[in-house]
């Protein structure tokens, strides 16, 4: 009968909450409230932004439905800050990975241990320069007369200076080079810690069959070591499609020289704190948000399927 | 010997704190006697970007700095003995979100900011006209401030130049400065008083090349090739005619463009032709790190501020360079260019008005200007500044500018200008520097489709 169910349904509800439950609440009441207030609310205060007309920072104006989608779609500046984007994200990721990778088996193989420690700490030091003061060393660096540091070494072989981050062919490459001195100590790291878990017997069992070191790079390393591959594409799609702060130092709002260093971030943060246009920043921001989502989806959807495979 | 080396210690941590405590016992108000002006009670809290709190060292001259604190102590709180100020100082960095939500919040009643700032807040309703309290109080004098600026710019009078929401007190050095000696090296004629775009470009392509004294490589001209607010770009346009947009700052979506005229047809292709004499750092606001000083090998700098020379003139006091870096006007037809113009403004949401009134009369007030020029080498917004450095010729030549000074609708408070206009034209400019600026008509053609479609956009 409905009558006696139902108190005993309660009773069991009434257990599910101790007082140990509701102490783990209470602790965590201030993570939730932090997320809930800075990520979450504002996550819908910028969608529901996107489908208004405003010219400020508060929510509000006039409903406009798919407006900004409209005008930031058939915005050709979008399409060529998507285009640098991804132009600079697919090097900066692909070099990256191949080089990093590269680099941690050479520092796993040494035999030399204070070597080990050493190469590891070089690598890494970059990672710990903010991005504005790599920024700032790479304009030197790259300073587009006989003064900069790298024209100055061409120029001892006969080479004219080149406008590294002056000339629009050329400017991009600059691009992902700085960005690869900048990550190449995160990523060799992390292989590190992938190659010392390949199990040793593997390669044990490798050689008793008879084969070389490339072989079982080839064989044993690469495929055991694919879910930090994949992890690496991953966060470096992510982080590639959310460039601002190099292209933003170095090039302007134009993002100089000639647009080819105008990033997707770049064209929200000019639409938001220069115009005050935040329907068209945050309709521009979901956007970026969508393609990082179906890039990241179907990354992840490679590796399932791989793994089904297996 | 262990006393010995504790007395010279203790010697040396005595002088170094004395010497850091430079300015404590200055004085700040040129000698004049501070007098109880008000015994108004209240509380008023005011968000300060840059400004520096304690006192400390000038990092570009050495010398000794005075902070507001000690300045307010010395004046104000003798004024005004029962007004407490809170104060905020927020750095340059990013200052227009974490004012905007100190405005949104309630949480400032008085405001020092980016003049394009104040004016977008203002349209935003974020801003207190100050036309009634300006009406009321006899003690303030509108007519002490220059016209050109309190009257006719964005960063102080509303979009359609009825109302009055902030009161100037800083401006941009926006000038042309020249470099007497290497026109002397290459024998040209100096800078005439007010060049115009034709003349620099002139003189700027004679002086491009190998120095025929010295033979270092010279460039003719600098300006900053991603400038944030194309302060080139509005002095030109103004020298040339190109409006570039008719219409109100009040009504953006009624605006009609007119970007692709003859007359930007004319700007463009000026900025073509002298994209190719400086630097080829200037794209990325390089290569121009020694102008105004010894090393300096570029004739002609636009949009200069002479920070440089002065700098090396009151830290060394050799009057060399002082007498080798001439500025001249702006490019436009009076003289006139963009002039960056940092107001005081006060909330709508200020919970005590009238002391908050007082609070900023002070601040915008000759004394305070005084005291800002005196230590941080601030331009006054003032027609009678007689406190400037008779040296200081650069101040001078900026207070000209901006006497003459008047806000367009290309200018920073335009949000397209801002958002694209400005950008298009630095990447313009970057083509150009490398030899492949894009078909002129068409580059304008396009850039006016773009202001059409974003106009039509807002309706």
């Amino acid at each position: 009968m409905k009558t006696d169910t139902f108190p005993e349904t309660s009773n069991k509800r009434k257990k599910r909450f101790t007082r140990n439950d509701w102490m783990g609440y209470l602790f965590s009441a201030p993570l939730i409230i932090g997320v809930l207030a800075f990520a979450i609310y504002p996550m819908i205060a910028a969608l529901i932004m996107s489908f208004h007309q405003t010219s400020g920072l508060s929510v509000g104006g006039k409903w406009v439905g798919f407006s900004n989608y409209n005008y930031v779609v058939q915005d050709a500046l979008f399409w060529q800050a998507l285009t640098n984007t991804f132009f600079i994200g697919i090097w900066s990721v692909l070099l990256g990975i191949i080089l990093s990778f590269v680099l941690a088996s050479l520092i796993n193989n040494l035999n030399w241990s204070t070597g080990k420690n050493f190469f590891k700490a070089v690598f890494f030091l970059p990672n710990v320069v903010s991005g504005v003061a790599t920024t700032l060393l790479f304009s030197f660096l790259f300073f587009p007369s006989k003064e900069g540091l790298l024209n100055f070494v061409i120029g001892i072989f006969g080479i004219d200076p080149v406008g590294w981050f002056t000339n629009p062919q050329i400017s991009r490459y600059s691009i992902v080079l700085m960005s690869l001195w900048g990550a190449l100590g995160y990523n060799t790291i992390i292989f590190l810690a992938g190659l010392q878990s390949v199990p040793r017997d593997l390669y044990e069992a490798a050689e008793v069959d008879g084969a070389g070191t490339y072989r079982k790079w080839f064989y044993i390393t690469i495929p055991y070591l694919r879910p930090i591959f994949v992890f690496m594409l991953i966060m470096g799609t992510i982080g590639a499609m959310k460039r601002f702060t190099d292209v933003w130092l170095i090039g302007g709002t134009a993002g100089n020289p000639g647009g080819s260093l105008m990033t997707v971030v770049l064209y929200i943060y000019r639409n938001a704190f220069l115009a005050s246009q935040m329907g068209m920043a945050t309709a521009a921001s979901y956007l970026l948000f969508i393609i990082i989502f179906i890039l990241t989806a179907f990354l992840m959807l490679l590796n399932r399927r791989k793994d089904s495979l297996d | 010997m262990k006393k010995l080396l504790l007395l010279v210690l203790s010697c040396v941590l005595v002088l170094s704190l004395a010497a850091c405590s430079g300015g404590s016992d200055s004085d700040v108000t040129g000698g004049v006697e501070i007098k109880k002006v008000s015994d108004m009670k209240g509380t008023v809290r005011v968000a300060l970007a840059g400004w520096q709190l304690d006192n400390g060292l000038n990092a570009q001259t050495g010398n000794p700095t005075i902070g507001l604190n000690e300045y307010l102590d010395q004046t104000f709180y003798k004024m005004y003995p029962n007004i407490k100020l809170e104060l905020y100082q927020i750095p340059w960095e990013n200052v227009k979100a974490k004012q905007s939500a100190m405005l949104l919040s309630g949480d400032a009643d008085v405001m020092y900011t980016g003049g394009a700032f104040a004016s977008q807040w203002y349209q935003e309703g974020l801003l207190r006209d100050l036309d009634d309290l300006i009406k009321e109080d006899t003690s303030f004098d509108p007519s002490i401030y220059l016209a050109g600026i309190m009257n006719n710019s964005y960063s102080t009078k509303s979009p359609d130049g009825t109302k009055q929401f902030g009161i100037p007190v800083a401006l941009g050095r926006r000038m042309t400065i020249y470099d007497k000696k290497l026109f002397e090296d290459w024998g040209v004629e100096p800078l005439t008083a007010k060049a115009t775009p034709a003349e620099l470009l002139e003189k700027g392509k004679k002086m491009t090349g190998k120095n025929p004294k010295t033979g270092e490589d010279n460039y003719g001209l600098y300006w900053s090739g991603n400038s944030l607010n194309g302060s080139t770009f509005v002095a030109l346009t103004l020298a040339f005619g190109a409006k570039g947009a008719e219409g109100s700052l009040k009504d953006v979506k009624s605006i009609k463009w007119q970007l692709n005229t003859p007359e930007m047809v004319k700007v463009m292709e000026w900025l073509k032709e002298a994209s190719k004499l400086p630097p080829a750092g200037f794209v990325n606001a390089q290569g121009g790190e020694n102008f105004g000083l010894e090393k300096n090998n570029i004739a002609i700098a636009l949009d200069s501020t002479g920070g440089a020379t002065m700098n090396e003139y009151q830290s060394k006091k050799n009057k060399d360079l002082l007498d080798r870096f001439e500025p001249v006007l702006n490019m436009g037809p009076n003289g006139e260019g963009w002039v960056a113009v940092d107001p005081f403004i006060m909330a709508k949401k200020a919970k005590d008005v009238k002391a908050s009134w007082e609070v900023l009369k002070f601040l915008t007030s000759p004394m305070t200007q005084k005291y800002m020029y005196d230590n941080f080498a601030q331009t006054p917004t003032l027609k009678n500044a007689d406190f400037v450095s008779a040296d200081d010729k650069y101040v001078k030549k900026a207070l000209e500018i901006a006497e003459v000074g008047h806000s367009e609708l290309m200018d920073e408070a335009n949000p397209f200008y801002m958002s694209d206009i400005v950008p298009a034209v630095n990447g313009f400019i970057s083509k150009a520097a490398t030899g492949s600026a894009p078909d002129i008509q068409k580059f304008l053609d396009d850039l006016q489709q773009r202001a059409e479609k974003w106009s039509a956009n807002l309706k």
